[in-house]
Order: C-alpha cells, then sequence, then structure tokens
C-alpha cells in the first residue's frame, strides 16, 4: 500500500538544519496495523504527517497504492488524503461548534455526496459506534473517550483505506484506551489499514507490526528483524 | 433679451398680496403673490411656454390697460383651470379700488426662488407699466458662446451709453450652479463622510474577521486534515463575510427608507426610496465586505494543517 524510500524531511531554524527525518524507507501493505515508537523527538509525528499528506516538505520517494505521490501536486496529494486517508488526533480535535452528528459529517461536506447519503452514512455510523444518543451534543458535553470515539468515527466514515492515529489514547485513561484500542483491532480485522504512534507497549500489543524510530531515524521494525544499524545513528534496510 | 427685477434661481422673491375680482377669499388664505416686473419677450427668452392668452408687448407701458401675465398654479388654484384665469382682473391687495389689471395670459409653471421650493403662485407684470423700475436682472437668449456673448452685451451697452458697466455676466447654467452651492456642500461632505464611513467599516470588518481567522486557525487546519481545499476555505470565510453582510443589510435597509422618509424634504431629483440609489448602497456594503474578507480569506487559505493542528 505505501513505499516510502529516502524519506528526508528538515527545519531551518536560523543557521542550522534540524533533521526530522533521515532516510527512512518503509513499506506498508494492506491490511497491517503498524505501531510507531521511540522517544520524544524521534520523528514519529512528523512521520505520520507525512503518510497523511499533511506536510509535503519532504524529499524522496512515496508510493500509495502504485501512485508517485513525491511527482504529485499539492492538490494531487490532497485529494488522494481526502479519498483514502482518515486521522484521529491525541487531542481530538473536535469542533466545539459542531455537534457530534456535524462533526462526524464534516469529511463528507467536503466530498461531493448528495445530503440524503451523507446523512445516511452518518446515521450508519452513529449506529455503529453505538452513540446515537450523543449525536445532538457538543464536544465539550463529551467524556474524555467518547470524544475520542467521536473523533474516530469522523475518522472512518468513508471508509478510508489507511487510518492514522497520532498518540489516540494519549489523554484518555487506562480503561477508555483499551476501548478505543479494541475498536481500533476491530477497524483492522474489517479490513482498515492502521498506523499508529504510541509510547504505550500495551497499545503496540494491538498491532501486528511495530517499528521503532530513533532521532528521524527508522531503527526498529518487527517485519524486518535484518534491519541493521551500522552506526550510532545510521540503519540500513538489507533486502 | 428679456428683463426682470426678481431673477430666476437667485433666492429672489418679490411679493405682494393680490385681490383677484369676484373671487370671494378663504378665511386665512395666503393671497400673497410672486410678482415680478418683466418685459415683453420675457418668456420666449426664458423658455417658459405660453399655454394661453398672449405675452407682454412692448405697447404694455404706462398709460396703457394694466395687464398681467399669470402662471399654471395661480391659474390653477385661483380659477380651477388655467384658462379660465384670462380675462378676470387682479388688483394690489390694498383693497383701494376696483382690481384694474387684467389677466391676458398663462405661462408653464418654472422653478423661481430655488430648484427645491416649490413652484410659486406668480403674477407676471410688465416692467415699463412700473412708474419706477430698478434694479433689473437682463436674460440674452444666444447661439454664441458665453464670452462672446459677453462681449457682444458689454459692447451694445456702451452703444447705449459709455457709462453703464456690465456688472455680473454669467450663464443659466453657472446660475443654476450657484443656486446648488450649499447642497453641493452638503452633498460633498455628506459623500466623504460617507467614503469614511465605509472605509472605517472595512478596516472594522477586516479587523473583527482578521481576529476571527486567527482564532480560528486550529479549526482550519482540523478542517483541512479532513480534506477541505484551499478554496473551500476561501468560500468558507467569504461566505460568513457575506452572511453578515446580508443581515446588516436587512437591518439597516428598512431603517434607512425610514431615516430617508424623514428627511425627504432635503432631497431634490430623487424619491426617498429611490430603487437604483438603495441598489447601489446595497452592492457598495457588498463590496466593501468582501474587499475586507479578501486578506483574512487568503490568510486562512495559507494556513498549513501541520502547523494549525498544533496551534491551541
Amino acid at each position: 500500500m505505501i513505499t516510502l524510500r529516502n524519506i528526508e524531511r528538515s527545519y531551518k531554524t536560523g543557521p542550522t538544519q534540524t533533521w526530522v527525518l533521515r532516510r527512512v524507507n518503509l513499506e506498508i501493505h494492506s491490511g497491517e496495523f503498524v505501531t510507531v515508537m521511540g522517544p520524544s523527538g524521534a520523528g514519529k509525528s512528523s512521520l505520520l504527517n507525512v503518510l497523511a499528506f499533511l506536510d509535503d516538505q519532504w524529499q524522496g520517494e512515496f508510493w500509495f497504492r502504485d501512485q508517485a505521490a513525491h511527482t504529485m501536486k499539492r492538490k494531487e496529494r490532497a485529494e488522494l488524503a481526502k479519498k483514502n486517508i482518515g486521522m484521529v488526533f491525541q487531542s481530538y480535535h473536535l469542533l466545539d461548534d459542531l455537534t457530534v452528528m456535524e462533526n462526524i459529517d464534516l469529511p463528507l461536506s467536503y466530498k461531493d455526496i448528495p445530503r440524503a447519503e451523507r446523512q445516511s452514512l452518518v446515521a450508519d455510523t452513529l449506529d455503529r459506534f453505538q452513540i446515537v444518543a450523543k449525536k445532538d451534543l457538543y464536544p465539550s458535553q463529551l467524556s474524555g473517550g467518547q470524544q475520542q470515539l467521536v473523533g474516530i468515527a469522523r475518522a472512518v466514515i468513508h471508509k478510508p483505506a489507511l487510518l492514522l492515529a497520532d498518540e489516540p489514547t494519549g489523554n484518555l485513561h487506562s480503561s477508555q484506551a483499551r476501548e478505543i484500542m479494541e475498536l481500533f483491532r476491530e477497524l483492522n480485522q474489517q479490513g482498515t489499514t492502521i498506523v499508529q504512534v504510541t509510547h504505550s507497549e500495551s497499545n503496540a500489543a494491538y498491532g501486528t507490526r511495530t517499528i521503532q524510530m530513533r532521532d528521524g531515524w527508522l531503527v526498529g521494525d518487527t517485519a524486518n528483524p535484518n534491519l541493521q544499524v551500522t552506526e550510532p545513528n545510521v540503519a540500513v534496510v538489507n533486502r | 433679451m428679456a428683463a426682470t427685477n426678481d431673477p430666476e434661481l437667485a433666492n429672489n422673491s418679490a411679493t405682494g398680496n393680490i385681490t383677484i375680482s369676484g373671487y370671494i377669499e378663504k378665511p386665512q388664505e395666503d393671497m400673497n403673490v410672486e410678482q415680478p416686473n418683466v418685459s415683453a419677450g420675457y418668456f420666449s427668452t426664458l423658455g417658459m411656454p405660453l399655454l394661453g392668452g398672449r405675452a407682454f408687448r412692448e405697447h404694455d407701458g404706462l398709460g396703457s390697460q394694466r395687464v398681467a401675465v399669470v402662471n399654471e398654479s395661480f391659474a390653477r388654484h385661483f380659477f380651477g383651470d388655467p384658462q379660465q384665469a384670462i380675462g378676470h382682473y387682479i388688483g394690489d391687495g390694498t383693497g383701494e379700488g376696483k382690481p384694474d389689471i387684467a389677466i391676458v395670459g398663462i405661462v408653464k409653471d418654472a422653478k423661481h426662488g430655488s430648484l427645491r421650493d416649490d413652484v410659486p403662485h406668480a403674477a407676471f407684470l410688465p416692467y415699463l407699466q412700473v412708474p419706477e423700475p430698478h434694479a433689473m436682472t437682463f436674460y440674452v437668449r444666444t447661439s454664441q458662446q458665453p464670452e462672446a456673448a459677453e462681449s457682444s452685451v458689454s459692447r451694445a451697452m456702451q452703444a447705449l451709453d459709455s457709462k453703464l458697466v456690465l456688472d455680473t455676466f454669467r450663464t443659466m447654467d453657472e446660475q443654476i450652479d450657484n443656486n446648488l452651492v450649499a447642497e453641493r456642500v452638503i452633498a460633498l461632505l455628506a459623500s466623504g463622510f460617507g467614503v469614511l464611513a465605509a472605509l472605517m467599516a472595512a478596516v472594522g470588518l477586516y479587523g473583527v474577521l482578521a481576529y476571527s481567522t486567527s482564532q480560528r486557525t486550529s479549526e482550519i487546519g482540523i478542517r483541512m486534515a479532513l480534506g477541505a481545499t484551499r478554496s473551500s476555505v476561501v468560500k468558507m470565510v467569504v461566505f460568513e463575510v457575506l452572511w453578515l453582510a446580508g443581515i446588516s443589510i436587512a437591518i439597516s435597509l428598512p431603517f434607512s427608507l425610514l431615516v430617508m422618509r424623514a428627511a425627504r424634504s432635503q432631497l431634490y431629483g430623487i424619491s426617498s426610496a429611490d430603487p437604483l440609489t438603495l441598489s447601489l448602497m446595497t452592492l457598495l456594503v457588498i463590496l466593501v465586505a468582501l474587499a475586507s474578507a479578501l486578506l483574512p480569506a487568503r490568510r486562512a487559505a495559507r494556513v498549513e494543517p501541520m502547523k494549525a493542528l498544533r496551534y491551541e
């Protein structure tokens, strides 16, 4: 589904250049549940932003479903993301002045879908996530776990092939976190490819594969035991 | 060429009470009418069409039958039908003696003191029947350019009497402009304040929008992360501005109609609910709103979703 070749990303701060991703080579197949782990500043969220097409200032090759995203224009990448990717955020990022129903409808409102069909999709999703009773509530009236549930419902309503989650349980207590991770496992079993960023080993256990990052380098991959680190900060993929 | 002691559109007035033979005055009726002393050829020179009877002639002088030409509103007011006025007699209003001035003609109404005032009831009298006419204003209808006409008139006057001096020479257009100076100044000031108000509204609206857009950076980032394109973000900001403008128009339009109705007496040449003026005003509000939305909308469209999602 995804192939990254020598992906690099850096920020210029004054005269110095700070690298957040260094020559990242990665393949993610359809149906995988990948967990990206590593210490703070390792480049996990930066990698997720690249995968979500939220960041387009990187260098390297990025193939998404056999399409060369690295040759695409910004608009084309945005279109690709809109069709194929759902995003779940640590701080939920629900819009405060929209109800649960309106928040869930948001991604559909940017697609060319008739109103009646949208309403039906929203109703199905509310039902699927068992939040019908909350449909007219505002985010501030929900608990953290409920807000994240709405965030996930919003991310999957358009049936994305890839679900990206940036520390989805970071703001939740353990029982709520467990429920969310169970939901991710269920979505993955239904065919959605998931990439999550987390610090939690227990969350990682829900995944099928774990990637380790450090200082922007990919330094470990359970799907590729031959990945070797030849220098303290350099990882080489043996094929 | 013609002359009068009561020039047109010069905020001038030469009025006097009259009596009309056979006319029974209503209680408290105002019998004061405009009574300009004019020369023969006055109406044709000024372009005031004769509706009936005759205009003054050169022989309408002292010793001959005293005559008057009244305007349409005079005739309509006192006689109902303009044509009925001819042959009636008017007097000088002192009540002494029998009215002895015969109405011999009717002319079409024309503005007199100013463009804003209603047409007064007027009874024109031949200046040659006035014992001591004074301070006359002369009108010349000519096909010449005004500059050429001025020297021709000067030469003609010098030929009559070398001591005569041409005091002020102006065209009717200039006279009308002079008559409208106060209105023009008020209009200029009103326009100036209007432009200033529009500018201040635009700056204020821009400030509000710029602030609200910056407050919504995170929301815009979320929307873009969920599939909103840059053009849809611009549309969202512009739509909100148009919504605001629509509300303000809906509130201000009935209010402005009320104010304009109250200011009806100050308006000349347009009605208090002039559709063109109201349409242009509405369009101006929309344009000002759109102009103020331009920069915030552009700024919103440039939001980087990745940065905006970190923005709290």
